[in-house]
């Protein structure tokens, strides 16, 4: 009886340790497919699909974002703080669009290395504190050398 | 110990001394969700980034955690079943699946309500996302397996096997924002010196993550004495305790 | 009390999350507890027979 048992956990234990091991080297065979969206450094590294749809996410590079005349053209720089692309959508941004933020885009390149997003998502990030807290946490931020920032949430 | 973890898997006896439990239960779970949601909607401050929204955070944050909680107590309930084949956990097995169920719907719901205002989407095929809807899957397979197979000590054990089987699945969830490019946005970091949430907003998900967890053990232990009492229903023991009644 | 509803335009999604959890968490609380009369009556019954 006790050999029985120590028979099904090694059992069990051996099941799992193999399908972890199966499932792992999927994953890793699969993460291509995976990763939600490409970087612009690799739209220069030419590692996005071509004529295709396909997403592209970054932080909205602060000073780039310019309104077309018609209002609702958005042109914006996107940066994984490497390379940087031109993205170009038409349409309402989310609330959350703003400088310095997180966004993923989906869409494609045209010729000429501008990205033209159909759709624009705002990521955010896991940092969740009151508007007062967050102001003081980027005087404090302002006012330290650069460098020593390191520390604490990232302010806004 | 041992002695002592024997004598609660017997039915009969784990039959009352849950029941001894359920209402201190029930209090305290009705006391801390008062608690929590009245200090997560009105007392807690707005996020200096998602406005009103983040609010949704007090929900939906306890439920996912109890969606991955409630797989590993199930599939930690699968183990014992299958190595020391006792009634009792076959019988958490089947109740956690619904329960976590519920909790993982829940998850994906609340989630789906707070993407639309922060991300601009309800859905999306991420990481995230999608490896939480397999669980959901996972849930529903193993809640099938008792409607599929009729012999409940069969169905039992079928299902413990696709517990254990299925708990590759909860790291992966956990660390799908840190693997792989997402929307989501990565795990909370709560146990370092620079919490990435402030106190004020901390302290209410704690609590209503304390009161998720009491809620799961007082929904599962009512169950599980259902369940208890409708398999043991043609032996004296229920007759004698039901005499009561 | 208006603005408590409105929630800054998220309102909507807030509170139907809210009500949607809550909702779900009470029902499945009653109806386990109802089970138990349910299980136990079709005992009696069985004992009448």
């Amino acid at each position: 009886m006790r050999t029985q048992r120590k028979q099904r956990m090694i059992f069990i234990v051996v099941l799992l340790v193999g399908l972890s091991c199966a499932t792992a080297l999927a994953l890793y065979a699969m993460r291509q497919n995976i990763m939600l969206f490409h970087t612009p450094s690799e739209v220069y590294t030419g590692k996005v699909p071509e004529n295709r749809l396909f997403r592209i996410g970054g932080l909205v590079v602060v000073g780039s974002v310019v309104k077309a005349d018609d209002g609702l053209t958005t042109d914006f720089g996107l940066t994984d703080l490497n390379q940087s692309i031109t993205v170009r959508y038409t349409g309402l941004l989310p609330d959350l669009f703003r400088e310095g933020q997180g966004i993923v885009a989906q869409g494609s390149l045209d010729g000429h290395g501008v990205f033209i997003a159909q759709e624009v998502l705002a990521k955010h990030d896991e940092n969740y504190m009151p508007p007062e807290v967050a102001a003081s946490l980027k005087q404090y931020r302002d006012t330290i050398p650069k460098g020593m920032s390191g520390y604490g949430p990232k302010a806004p | 110990m041992w002695k002592y973890l024997h004598r609660l898997s017997s039915l009969k006896y784990c039959y009352e001394w849950s029941g001894k439990w359920v209402p201190w239960l029930l209090g305290v779970t009705a006391v801390l969700m008062l608690v929590g949601l009245y200090w997560g909607l009105l007392v807690a401050p707005t996020d200096y980034q998602q406005g009103e929204s983040y609010r949704i955070m007090y929900i939906h944050v306890p439920s996912a955690w109890m969606s991955m909680f409630v797989y590993a107590v199930m599939a930690g309930a699968g183990f014992v079943a299958l190595v020391w084949k006792t009634k009792l956990s076959e019988i958490i097995v089947s109740e956690c699946a619904v329960i976590g169920a519920m909790f993982t719907a829940l998850a994906l719901i609340t989630g789906m309500l707070w993407g639309k205002p922060t991300w601009g989407t309800y859905w999306l095929w991420d990481a995230r996302l999608t490896s939480e809807l397999i669980l959901l899957f996972l849930y529903f397979g193993i809640i099938a397996i008792h409607s599929v197979i009729e012999e409940p000590r069969t169905a039992g054990r079928v299902a413990s096997i696709l517990a254990i089987i299925g708990i590759i699945n909860i790291p992966i969830i956990h660390y799908s924002v840190t693997w792989w490019s997402s929307l989501h946005q990565p795990n909370m970091q709560l146990v370092s010196k620079t919490p990435s949430v402030h106190p004020s907003m901390l302290y209410p998900l704690l609590v209503m993550a304390v009161a998720f967890q009491m809620y799961f053990v007082s929904l599962l232990f009512i169950r599980m004495r259902n369940e208890i009492l409708y398999r043991e229903r043609l032996t004296k023991w229920v007759k004698k305790a039901l005499a009561g009644h | 009390m208006q603005e408590l509803l409105i929630l800054d335009g998220k309102g909507f999604y807030v509170w139907s999350a809210y009500a949607i959890t809550m909702i779900s968490l009470v029902v499945a609380l009653v109806s386990a507890s109802m089970r138990k009369k349910k299980i136990i009556k079709e005992i009696d019954e069985s004992l009448e027979q």
